[in-house]
């Protein structure tokens, strides 16, 4: 009940306080206009510029104007980034992302014959009216984790699937043409991360979700060319740090704390516009403050402090209805902490990587 | 003596309070054209003894098909207009909307008991009232009171578990479908409890599952779940228990898609009830009382130990679609404030506690409550008496004058009117005239009403596109909204129109090569003999209240302003001192070139209110007259700094950074 109150708060507060705020930050913008107006730059105009109307008795119409729709832009910090022109059209933005995330067999005897993990998401966003600068989207993943050979089970394959954490994006979108944004993704802890098999609880990464709220702030600004777009950007995350769940640990009582370690990166795209098609390749780089861990602070998940990753994809679209195919592949740059060379997964430079097929839609 | 315990005792007052506040607050003129619409679609069901399945009244879609699923409402109140005109139409909206707040008022005290009533009185009534304006004489009333028994009925049964409880809401629901689109509602709420109990089911007894529970404990939880389910199916399917069938369920979807506030919504962005409560140029104050209440009900909501989920979804929902659209924030006060309360109440009785424990006596939350009673109680009384007679319909918002002019020239043929007036049109004039636009956006196509919007805004589409329609008359409101007054000059000074009516809220017009031999002459505002007049008859007619008297001589000047006769509208501001009447004094005076005088007037209204952002926008434009650049920014930075949503100072400075 504790987070769902804060969130009740949180909305409660920010009802009370939207309006001063928007307001103020109107006032502001009003006034920064001024003040960018020349000196002489007030010449004489008409003045039926002024209304004829000064109190308004309760509006039957009103005509005020808006911009803006949905245009292209992110849907993830990390992972397959949709670079293109999306869709334009319609009412609202839907999309369906299918990621397909290989994991790599680890060369270090006991510790798995690598895997996939199948991540469907749905993410339904909508531009606000307001100027159309307010997007809000919400993603909702669908998840299934299969392992080929998971030895602190016995050395069986194991599969986990189920909902996923959902993620909440509110974007604010800057400039005369939204070229630049700025994005809070919040993550709410949906998924279940108290899976267990036979008694035994998994580790955090193959649980569905981590149990604790997350949340993202992510900037890019987009590079609108004649012949295609450049996007760069860069984001930063709290992942949901401790995790000290009291039911957890009833099940595996060494297990005080799994640990998400906070994560920052940049990232930039580059597309190209053939027709309808937009081919695109970009680079991310991913730094974590430290090794995301399961129970205490020694018991490591084997995973690297900082990445890099080749981005590729393909878009095609029209105004409502737009398909991409993309691949995302991590390299490990620092392994279990930033002094070792890449050691994490044993050596290994290649983290599990993802291929996607991804559908966008904009009905109505 | 027993009886008069009973009037006395605590239920009893709480409720008469209720009832009385409810009523009140619902007393007011009709002020909405759409009755007239359902009033003439009432006579027409009367007269043929037929549904309705294709339209007859309009000329732009006559003969379309129109899923009117309202007849039942319309029946009824066209037969209650045909006994007691719009009074007793007005009585029985205020009675009925007094009926839903009890029944709201049962359910409360079945969920959270007796003492809920301190708490949900002074908040509900409280909540009603800011949404007051939303009260209007239409579907939406019939649809909140099954709403709240539908409300009820669910908080009962989630109280024993009866099937007897649920058994109602199918029947309701058949009654509901041919009331209104909003019927969809039903479901919906019977929808949440059902799915909420059926995850309560599932996941009720693990330890992480946040929400309370759905039954009380002695209720069998999988069958209480197995029954909402039920009455789901049944109520679904009662919505297809129309005339219209299937077209009936899927309008209420096609009219959400319309509402729903998106950058290229032309139903929502246009449409003053569509538009979201947050929208720009919604002043911010209209948005803050809207805010007041989704505050008040989220920091209820969280002050409550555990939250039902059913209960959280339903508030959720209304929330969501009172940020969607105007229309909707009345839905929200109606039952998330309820909700609230219900989560209130243990809070309140802790407070209680304490406030005992410290010997307070006047300041417990008791007296918080009466004094909250009686100041919502006051305050819906005296905006009651302040209203006009229910017998006839608030002040300008219907043509009934031109109305009578057109049946008069009998010439046949089309009238374009403002959509808000086609109602009334349809009512009151034969076959011969019907109006070319009216609200029923659902009958017309998004191109059709963007087409409409586009004449309007840019008049001179008008010419070529009113002679293909073949229009003999047009009909335009100066009253609200301003959209239409380019309109209006632009047929005051083409050759093609004649003014042949206009009070200074609604203007008729006539086509000129058609009314000659009809011995009516073209109305020139420009005479001080035709303003005298329409200013001797505005005071004949509102003579005996000084307020409507000096509302109507400002729309009339306003008019006066927008046909560029400046000179006259200060004439027909003659005598009236009021903040308004010398702002639009300055702006007549700065129409005729006396800069110095729109200034002395600006600067003395400046001097009464030094917050008077459009009296500095007037200061502005002279001072940019006067080749004094410098001094116009810096009252523009004034005025913006007032009020930065400032529509004028908006437009002076879109043109100042544009040059």
């Amino acid at each position: 009940m504790k987070p769902l109150r804060a969130l009740l708060v949180v909305a409660g507060l920010a009802a009370l306080v939207y309006p001063v705020a928007r307001r103020e930050l109107a006032k502001r913008h009003a006034l920064a206009r001024v003040e960018r107006l020349h000196a002489d730059a007030c010449p004489v105009i008409d003045e039926r510029l002024l209304a004829f109307r000064l109190r308004h008795l309760g509006p039957l119409l009103s005509s005020w104007e808006t911009i803006g729709g949905c245009g292209a832009g992110g849907a993830t910090g990390v992972g397959i980034k949709w670079v293109g022109r999306n869709t334009t059209g319609g009412l609202f933005l839907s999309q369906v992302m299918n990621n397909l995330i290989f994991i790599p067999v680890s060369i270090a005897p006991g510790q798995g014959g690598g895997g996939f993990n199948e991540i469907v998401n749905v993410q339904v966003g909508e531009d606000f009216i307001w100027h159309g600068t307010w997007n809000f989207a919400l993603s909702v993943p669908y998840l299934y984790k299969h392992y080929n050979d998971v030895a602190y089970l016995g050395h069986i394959p194991l599969t986990n699937a189920g909902l996923g954490d959902v993620n909440v994006f509110l974007t604010r979108k800057f400039g005369t043409d939204n070229s630049t944004s700025v994005t809070l993704i919040g993550g709410v802890p949906t998924g279940t991360y108290t899976a267990d098999y036979q008694g035994t609880v998994l580790t955090p990464d193959e649980q569905l979700g981590f149990g604790r709220l997350t949340a993202t702030l992510q900037a890019e600004h987009t590079f609108d060319e004649d012949w295609g777009l450049l996007i760069a950007g860069g984001n930063a995350g709290y992942r949901g740090g401790k995790q000290t769940d009291k039911f957890l640990w009833f099940f595996d009582k060494t297990s005080e704390h799994n640990y998400r370690s906070p994560s920052a990166s940049l990232f930039g795209y580059a597309g190209y516009f053939l027709g309808p098609w937009v081919p695109a390749l970009g680079v991310n780089l991913t730094g974590y403050r430290r090794q995301d861990t399961r129970g205490d602070f020694n018991e490591t998940l084997d995973a690297p402090v900082a990445t890099v990753a080749a981005h590729a994809s393909i878009e095609w679209s029209n105004s409502y209805l737009a398909i991409l195919a993309g691949a995302y592949v991590p390299f490990a740059l620092r392994g279990v902490d930033w002094q070792t060379s890449p050691t994490a997964n044993y050596g290994r430079y290649l983290q599990p990587w993802t291929l996607a097929l991804a559908l966008s839609a904009s009905p109505f | 003596m027993r009886i008069f315990a009973n009037i006395t005792s605590a239920r009893a007052r709480w409720s008469l309070a209720l009832a009385v506040g409810a009523f009140v607050i619902a007393l007011a003129p009709l002020a909405d054209g759409d009755l007239w619409w359902h009033l003439a679609a009432g006579r027409e069901l009367s007269r043929t003894h037929a549904f309705l399945m294709t339209d007859p009244f309009s000329a732009q879609t006559e003969g379309r098909p129109w899923i009117d699923v309202h007849w039942l409402f319309q029946l009824a109140a066209y037969h209650l207009f045909a006994l007691g005109g719009l009074r007793a139409l007005v009585i029985a909206k205020a009675a009925v909307v007094a009926a839903g707040a009890l029944v709201l008022q049962g359910a409360v005290v079945s969920a959270a008991g007796a003492r809920a009533r301190a708490v949900f009185v002074p908040g509900f009534l409280g909540a009603l009232f800011a949404a007051r304006s939303l009260l209007l004489l239409r579907p939406i009333i019939p649809t909140l009171l099954l709403l709240a028994v539908f409300f009820f009925l669910l908080e009962r049964f989630r109280r024993d578990g009866r099937l007897g409880w649920l058994i109602p809401l199918p029947i309701l629901q058949v009654v509901w479908s041919n009331v209104q689109a909003l019927s969809m509602l039903g479901p919906a709420l019977v929808g949440t409890h059902a799915l909420a109990a059926v995850v309560w089911h599932q996941f009720g007894d693990r330890p992480w599952f946040p929400f309370a529970a759905e039954q009380e404990p002695a209720v069998d939880t999988a069958r209480a779940a197995r029954a909402l389910l039920g009455a789901l199916a049944l109520c679904i399917a009662a919505c297809f228990a129309t005339p219209y069938g299937v077209r009936a369920v899927s309008l209420p979807f096609a009219l959400l898609a319309r509402f729903w506030p998106s950058a290229r919504n032309v139903y929502s962005a246009n449409v003053a009830e569509n538009v979201p409560p947050w929208a720009v140029d919604q002043a911010s104050a209209s948005f803050a009382h809207v805010g007041l209440l989704l505050a008040a009900i989220a920091l209820a909501l969280a002050s409550a130990p555990r939250l039902a989920l059913s209960r959280l979804a339903l508030v959720l929902a209304v929330a969501t679609l009172a940020l969607a659209g105007n229309r909707n924030v009345l839905l929200c006060a109606w039952l998330a404030t309820p909700i609230a309360a219900i989560a209130l109440t243990p809070v309140s009785r802790r407070l209680r506690i304490a406030f005992r424990r410290r010997h307070a006596v006047i300041l417990t939350p008791r007296w918080i409550a009466r004094g909250a009673v009686l100041a919502v109680l006051t305050a819906s009384g005296v905006a009651a008496a302040r209203e006009t007679s229910f017998a006839a319909p608030a002040p300008w918002r219907t043509p009934l004058e031109s109305a009578r002019i057109i049946e008069a020239r009998g010439e046949a043929g089309p009238i374009f009117a403002a959509d808000q007036y086609g109602g009334y049109l349809m009512w009151t004039l034969d076959a011969k005239h019907k109006p070319f636009m009216d609200t029923r956006l659902v009958l017309r196509t998004r191109a059709e009403f963007e087409e409409y919007l586009a004449v309007i805004d840019d008049p001179t589409l008008f010419d070529t596109w009113g002679r293909d329609k073949g229009f003999a008359h047009v009909l335009l409101p100066v009253a609200y909204p301003d959209r239409y007054l380019p309109l209006v000059a632009h047929l005051y000074h083409s050759d093609e129109w004649r003014l042949v009516y206009t009070d200074g809220s609604e203007t008729l017009f006539a086509r000129t090569s058609a009314g000659g031999e009809r011995g009516d002459i073209s109305w020139d505002l420009t005479e001080p003999a035709v303003v005298d007049r329409i200013v001797a008859d505005l005071a004949r007619r509102f003579g005996a209240d000084t307020r409507l008297e000096d509302a109507a001589r400002n729309q009339l000047a306003t008019l006066l302003l927008a046909i560029e006769a400046p000179a006259m509208a200060d004439r027909a501001l003659g005598g009236l001192e009021s903040p308004l009447a010398d702002a639009l004094r300055a702006r007549a005076r700065l129409a005729t070139g006396d800069l110095d005088g729109a200034a002395r007037l600006a600067e003395a209204s400046l001097a009464r209110d030094g917050r008077d952002a459009p009296s500095l926008d007037v200061l502005a434009l002279v001072a940019a007259r006067q080749n004094d650049s410098s001094r116009a920014r810096q009252l523009l930075r004034r005025a913006l700094e007032i009020d930065p949503y400032d529509a004028e100072a908006e437009k002076l400075l879109a043109r100042w950074e544009g040059q």
